[in-house]
């Protein structure tokens, strides 16, 4: 026994929104810079998201779709997150952090590639495809980056939960 | 000329009439070339390019902007990636498009493709020849008007340049043999596509 006690499934929601929240963020973060260094324009990728809702006209949406897509993705990033978080269960060492967030990135790019995106997006696919391994690398930039955060936030919630409580 | 020369010359000529009808065969049923298919692809994207770059000055309209912009960074982008896999190819893309252009010249001057039809080939790439050579006229033609002329002109042409690459490439792509020419079009092909999509769904926005 190590006296740590399990985390309740509330504090693993939340860790999982978190570390989802910021590694999706990242991950738009990455995709944005490189369509803008490639020219095809830093907002791009998420009006790509704002397809799930406006189909190919999104391509040419402003404001509403950039928006609509950030909002999306997020939501999306941290549905993962608490995945993520529920399946590990926040006991993830540093090292095992980053196998299990780049096979898990993997494995979400396989779902979203091929389960999600042919009927939710196929405006957003045609476009995956035509740079497939940035596809794959961004995924795996999310699972890296939620990987080494929930290993972090474990690490943090366990310490705090083994702080004496204040008198 | 002796009994063994009235033998052998008819059997040499009968030899070379089916040699020569067996290549033109062998021709005919090979794949497109893979130089022709990327001027073609170099072609459209600079035709594209020079149309969209004529919309911030001559169109008000927001939706035909943004459509502009978007073609203007997806035929640049697309462009880099046909010039990347000529030079894979070992093909010089412009030579291919001086071809090309000269036999767009010879298109508009004469009947549509004497030299294919004389071969027995299929007479569409004279008339996917002409087709670029009108569509280009079109996007000359896009530098004289201004507000809804132009909109209306451009939408039109554009749609009208898309649907041709989307026949012409979609018609190539199963015969071409390199595979990163193959796997361009592929990538390429649903791209042009969506172009295709948004100028019908601008044209609706127009016309209301």
């Amino acid at each position: 026994m190590d006296g740590r006690r399990r985390p309740r499934w509330v504090e693993l929601v939340a860790e999982g929104i978190l570390v989802g929240f910021l590694a999706g963020a990242l991950m738009a973060l990455v995709a944005m810079i490189r369509s803008a260094a490639v020219g095809l324009g830093f907002w791009l990728p998420m009006k790509l998201i704002s397809g799930l809702y406006f189909g190919v006209d999104t391509l040419l949406g402003g404001a509403p779709a950039v928006v609509l897509g950030i909002g999306t993705h997020l939501l999306v990033a941290c549905f993962w997150g608490i995945v993520f978080a529920l399946v590990t269960r926040g006991r993830l060492l540093l090292p095992f952090g980053f196998a299990a967030g780049l096979a898990y990135g993997a494995a979400v790019w396989a779902i979203m590639t091929y389960l999600v995106l042919p009927w939710a997006d196929p405006t957003m696919l045609a476009r995956a495809n035509v740079a497939m391994n940035w596809f794959f690398f961004y995924h795996l930039v999310f699972g890296i980056t939620l990987g080494l955060g929930s290993s972090l936030a474990g690490r943090h919630s366990f310490a705090l939960r083994q702080a004496p409580a204040p008198a | 000329m002796g009994p063994v020369g009235r033998t052998l010359l008819p059997v040499l000529a009968a030899a070379l009439f089916f040699g020569c009808r067996g290549a033109a065969a062998g021709r005919a049923q090979q794949g497109p070339d893979a130089a022709d298919v990327l001027a073609r692809m170099h072609m459209l994207d600079q035709m594209v390019i020079s149309a969209a770059e004529l919309a911030p000055d001559r169109s008000g309209r927001d939706e035909v902007l943004a459509y502009a912009e978007r073609l203007q960074r997806d035929h640049t982008f697309a462009d880099h990636q046909v010039a990347s896999v000529a030079r894979r190819l070992g093909i010089h893309l412009e030579a291919a498009v001086s071809r090309m252009k000269q036999a767009m010249t010879h298109v508009q001057n004469g009947p549509a493709s004497p030299a294919g039809a004389r071969k027995g080939r299929s007479r569409s790439p004279g008339r996917q020849l002409e087709a670029m050579a009108r569509l280009e006229a079109r996007v000359e033609h896009l530098k004289q008007v201004r507000g809804s002329a132009f909109d209306d002109a451009f939408v039109q042409t554009m749609l009208a340049a898309h649907e041709m690459a989307v026949r012409s490439l979609s018609a190539a792509e199963p015969g071409v043999e390199a595979a990163p020419l193959r796997r361009l079009l592929s990538r390429m092909i649903p791209i042009l596509e969506q172009h295709v999509a948004l100028a019908r769904s601008l044209q609706e926005q127009l016309r209301s």
